[in-house]
């Protein structure tokens, strides 16, 4: 009797609703090759809605040998059709479709997303990742028209617990405690009342609240091991877990910097885009005339007693929780589900936007990079500088000597583009030879971070790269860049 | 790029998510033999990422499927598929032993720190792939470099104090946990830390009664009319009392009548009696509970996997094995070879390879001192093995085993007690059979393997790695043909380090030649001369 549901491993990293944006989504691959194909595996096995594989090609030798899904006994038959029936084979879930052409017209067609590999594609109407493997390097660029995220789900979440500005009803329950008393109440006082505390003690004595990190983080500690007095080490749990989430007791600002990224725009009609600038005003007003934003539902583990605990949870943030999504619904005007608003006012710290550089953009002028720690940077350089190549002479460059010294002049040209002096002598010849190959071991690699971000970018959730990785197998490393 | 090699011989342990990921990595490969073992059968949710698989294949052996697709895909990587676990008896050091490399493509510690000792004592190289979510690593352990069972991964569970889940739980992972103690007490027959009993396990009423009635819980609850109920359905609001009653009865009278049972995570019948547990404590508790698929992860101790990081890690693995393959003669890369982490982080860099740490001193599974014997557990006794170990390091010793200690030779009673013990009295399984051996100091002196052997009574010590490597060496041409796979660019890499290629081999051949007369010198027993000439082969 054991689990139906094949999607189980999945669905607890990005949710029911995730995995149905998932479902609903339409996928385009331009081109096959092994890291494009990679890319949308690690798409249909986890159940993407549709596919549509666009080859011109014929299946080659070349195809064989460094593509698993393109078996040995189709040689000469469409590449397009063959990566298609081995992938849609993986998982009955999928739908797709398959086209030998050379030229797609994607007007009037809807794509939640565009995997480009082989060829450059420049469409700006559509989430869109470009990938390319080069010998040992790899390169996956991300564009998005419009990437606003409201399940960033960070690794550390942050709570709203209001211990700096308290709300009226939790103001009065911090002040009818005291920390003194029998012992085993004591030890059971919840932490945030004891950091609570710490900062009207703070308050008293210096006649300000801590700001600077010394103030923060050392002298407020000493107060909060004060109000311990003369405890014994076994009671004094409570004290050291508000001392582990001191960050807490201070005034927690994030939203306001998330605010200020985010931009209005307004938007007709339906869809993610337009509830999240609806939401977004709405917090606007909500904040204007309460100061604060509504208060998440979130609510820490924290050790005191059961019915402390269940009071403070249900009945001191639980109804202000309620109370603040009542205004906060009233002020969307019908214009958003509640789950949604829901969703949105859990996470409202860590909201998100990204305006990601065009492609076209990028070509021009790719932003200049100051601070690299490792070979990507040098990486990025010559593989524009081969693809600058490949446009001139329709070819890539190999270890002769004239294409070397070809390829070195195009490099002195990309390295005044982004600003760098030179590259060293030995990764321009390091890169002729590889004179175009593909390995697979790269597209896994590729391939695999390709379709995480692809994830992220189908189902609105989690922070996409912004907006260029390039991996160095040599060394097996991959460094991310804004260009 | 041609990926030929017909010498190579290649143990890939567990054939999951990874595993499959690797066996498309290697699809183009030629090897001599490729072993791959597992234990685990074909479930529904692995179809997620081990794309080998399908739905028909459900309940089928993992390794077995596998082969019989690669079989078909990729003839010339002469697949050969166990269906067992790799610590299960037929699996002896002399089965490890044949092979140049072992992947390991496993989801839990226990089994990679086995391999890894195995590996170790043998000295295989190893490389290792990980994934959860988003996250991932890959590393490659060999000789010399920092093994799996070096710097132990502190357990990332929580820890949970007793009387919280016995009787103030606060949140709902606590009734989660509660609930699974209350499972394995019910249906595993242990007792666990719940303390409660006198309760009469046929009659469900009073199973129900004893652990959700009581004056001592905020909310008790009082057995109402319900219908049984088999299925999860209510995914978009919250029970009510009577369906949560109904999933427990059914359940509870289901897992009753099976008997003695280990918690499933995949068994959707274990997973509602946990949910209609756990959610009835949180009533009981007036505590808000967490939706169905959550309870599950938390019981289960469920790992996210996607085939996105498999495949990510899996490449990495390759990558690191490659580079042995190709590389192997020269030292100097294996000390370069690094430990790679994919890490998933808001950060800049995405994947981070870091230089592999130094060896932990005190990790025993490491030990350079590992020494192999072959005996017949049944006629001899651990008085005689402690006298020809004691004679062999010179010394006195402790010996200790993976749980308990076998001998101390300051505590004289347990001593006497054991002294006319046989070996197979005290080992039960071949798991048994790994010794470490301390002074009585507790400085380590030696890891001591044992292997039964029918009728064999003379205790030998041989250390483990000589042997090994006399044995993969076995065949000189071996590594000529090896040599063949090298491109010119390396060869000339060689030349400059002063290790030409012709030099290796020459010194391969004395090496084996070597072997022939450790053999002559076993049969005639001359344990002295033994031991010289194994000092000879170490210098």
């Amino acid at each position: 009797m054991s689990s139906n549901d094949k999607y189980d491993r999945q669905v607890r990293i990005w949710g029911r609703h995730g995995q149905e944006k998932l479902q609903n989504s339409r996928v385009l691959l331009l081109g096959c090759d092994p890291v494009g194909v990679e890319t949308l595996k690690n798409l249909v096995l986890p159940g993407i809605g549709y596919v549509v594989i666009i080859d011109n090609k014929l299946v080659t030798d070349q195809d064989v040998e460094n593509n698993f899904f393109i078996p040995y006994d189709t040689i000469g038959q469409s590449r397009a059709k063959v990566v298609l029936e081995n992938l849609l084979e993986m998982n009955i879930d999928v739908k797709g479709e398959w086209h030998q052409i050379d030229n797609f017209n994607i007007d009037g067609q809807q794509f939640d997303l565009i995997i480009a590999n082989e060829k450059q594609c420049l469409e700006t109407k559509f989430n869109l990742i470009e990938l390319q493997t080069y010998g040992f390097l790899g390169r996956v660029r991300l564009y998005s028209p419009s990437c606003q995220i409201i399940e960033t789900k960070p690794m550390n979440p942050k709570y709203d617990l209001r211990i700096f500005n308290p709300f009226q009803e939790l103001k009065e329950y911090f002040d009818s405690i005291e920390i003194e008393g029998d012992v085993d109440y004591v030890a059971h006082i919840p932490y945030i009342v004891i950091l609570y505390k710490a900062l009207q003690k703070y308050h008293k004595e210096k006649g300000k609240y801590p700001s600077t990190f010394q103030e923060k983080h050392k002298d407020f500690m000493q107060v909060i091991k004060s109000l311990c007095g003369q405890l014994e080490f076994q009671y004094q749990g409570n004290f050291y877990e508000a001392i582990e989430n001191i960050d807490q007791a201070f005034d927690n600002d994030n939203w306001k910097n998330c605010l200020e990224q985010i931009e209005i725009e307004q938007n007709d009609g339906e869809g993610y885009k337009y509830k999240f600038s609806t939401l977004i005003s709405a917090l606007r007003q909500f904040v204007l005339i309460h100061g604060a934003p509504p208060l998440g539902k979130a609510f820490p583990d924290m050790k005191c007693f059961t019915q402390t605990y269940v009071h403070l949870k249900n009945n001191i943030y639980g109804i202000k929780v309620e109370k603040d999504f009542q205004i906060f619904k009233d002020l969307c005007q019908n214009k958003v589900d509640d789950e949604t608003i829901r969703l949105f006012i859990e996470n409202i710290q860590e909201l998100k936007t990204i305006n990601f550089r065009s492609i076209q953009q990028e070509l021009d002028q790719p932003n200049q990079v100051d601070d690299y720690e490792n070979d990507c940077y040098i990486w990025y350089i010559l593989l524009r500088s081969v693809n600058e190549y490949y446009r001139i002479n329709t070819k890539w460059p190999s270890q002769n000597q004239d294409d070397i010294q070809q390829l070195k002049e195009i490099v002195e040209i990309q390295c005044k583009l982004v600003g760098v002096d030179n590259v060293p002598q030995s990764y321009i010849q390091e890169i002729c030879r590889y004179e175009g190959s593909k390995l697979h071991m790269i597209a896994s690699v590729l391939g695999g971070m390709a379709s995480q971000e692809a994830v992220k970018l189908i189902t609105n959730q989690f922070v996409p790269i912004n907006n260029t990785l390039i991996y160095d197998g040599l060394k097996s490393e991959a460094s991310i860049f804004e260009f | 790029m041609n990926y030929n090699y017909p010498n190579i011989r290649i143990l890939m342990v567990g054939v999951g998510g990874i595993g499959c990921e690797v066996l498309k990595m290697v699809s183009k490969f030629t090897f001599q033999e490729f072993h791959i073992i597992d234990m685990d059968t074909i479930e529904v949710s692995n179809l997620n990422r081990q794309f080998l698989f399908r739905l028909e294949h459900r309940g089928q052996s993992k390794s077995l499927v596998a082969a019989q697709t690669m079989k078909k895909m990729a003839p010339q990587l002469n697949i050969i598929a166990h269906f067992a676990a790799i610590n299960s008896p037929g699996y002896t050091m002399d089965f490890f032993r044949q092979f140049d490399a072992v992947i390991m493509a496993l989801d839990n510690a226990e089994t990679r720190s086995y391999v890894n000792k195995v590996c170790h004592a043998l000295g295989i190289f190893i490389v290792d792939a990980g994934s959860m979510g988003f996250k991932g690593q890959a590393n490659a352990y060999y000789e010399g470099t920092v093994c799996y069972d070096c710097y132990p991964i502190a357990t990332t569970q929580k820890q949970y104090p007793a009387c919280t889940i016995r009787s103030q739980p606060s949140n709902c992972t606590h009734c989660v946990i509660w609930a699974k103690y209350l499972f394995t007490q019910l249906f595993s027959g242990e007792v666990g830390i719940l303390e409660v009993e006198g309760f009469d396990k046929t009659q469900p009423n009073s199973v129900f009664s004893k652990f959700f009635k009581g004056e001592e819980m905020p909310h008790s609850i009082d057995i109402i009319d319900h219908q049984l109920i088999q299925k999860y359905h209510f995914s978009s609001r919250k029970e009510s009392i009577e369906e949560l009653q109904g999933m427990w009865f059914y359940t509870y009278n289901q897992l009753n009548q099976l008997g003695v049972l280990q918690y499933d995570k995949d068994d959707d019948l274990h997973v509602l009696f946990i949910y209609a547990s756990t959610a009835l404590r949180c009533r009981n508790f007036n505590i808000e509970q967490y939706d169905y698929q959550q309870i599950k992860s938390i019981s289960g101790n469920i790992i996210h996997a996607i085939a996105s990081t498999n495949s990510i890690v899996a490449a990495l693995e390759i990558q690191r094995l490659l580079a042995f393959i190709q590389n192997h003669h020269k030292i100097q890369y294996l000390q370069d070879l690094k430990a790679a982490s994919y890490v998933q982080t808001g950060k800049k860099e995405r994947i981070l390879t870091l230089n592999a740490a130094i060896p932990n001193p005190l990790c025993n599974s490491c030990f350079h001192n590992q020494i192999y014997t072959k005996i017949d557990f049944s006629v001899v006794k651990i008085v005689d093995l402690v006298t020809s170990l004691k004679n062999h390091l010179n010394s006195e010793l402790n010996i200790v085993s993976l749980s308990r200690i076998i001998w101390d030779d300051e505590d004289e009673n347990d001593n006497e007690a054991i002294r006319q013990k046989k070996l197979n009295e005290l080992f039960k399984s071949d798991l048994d059979n790994r010794l470490i051996i301390k002074s009585i100091e507790e400085k380590f002196l030696a890891v001591l393997w044992l292997q039964h052997l029918t009728d064999q009574l003379q205790i030998q010590f041989i250390p483990t790695k000589i042997e090994n490597k006399i044995l993969r060496l076995k065949n000189p041409l071996q590594n000529k043909k090896k040599e063949r796979i090298r491109t010119q660019q390396e060869i000339k890499e060689l030349k400059e380090t002063e290790i030409l290629p012709i030099k290796t081999s020459d010194k391969f051949k004395i090496i084996a030649q070597q072997k022939t007369e450790i053999l002559i010198d076993e049969e005639q027993n001359e344990q002295t001369q033994q031991k010289k000439k194994i000092e000879l082969i170490i210098d």
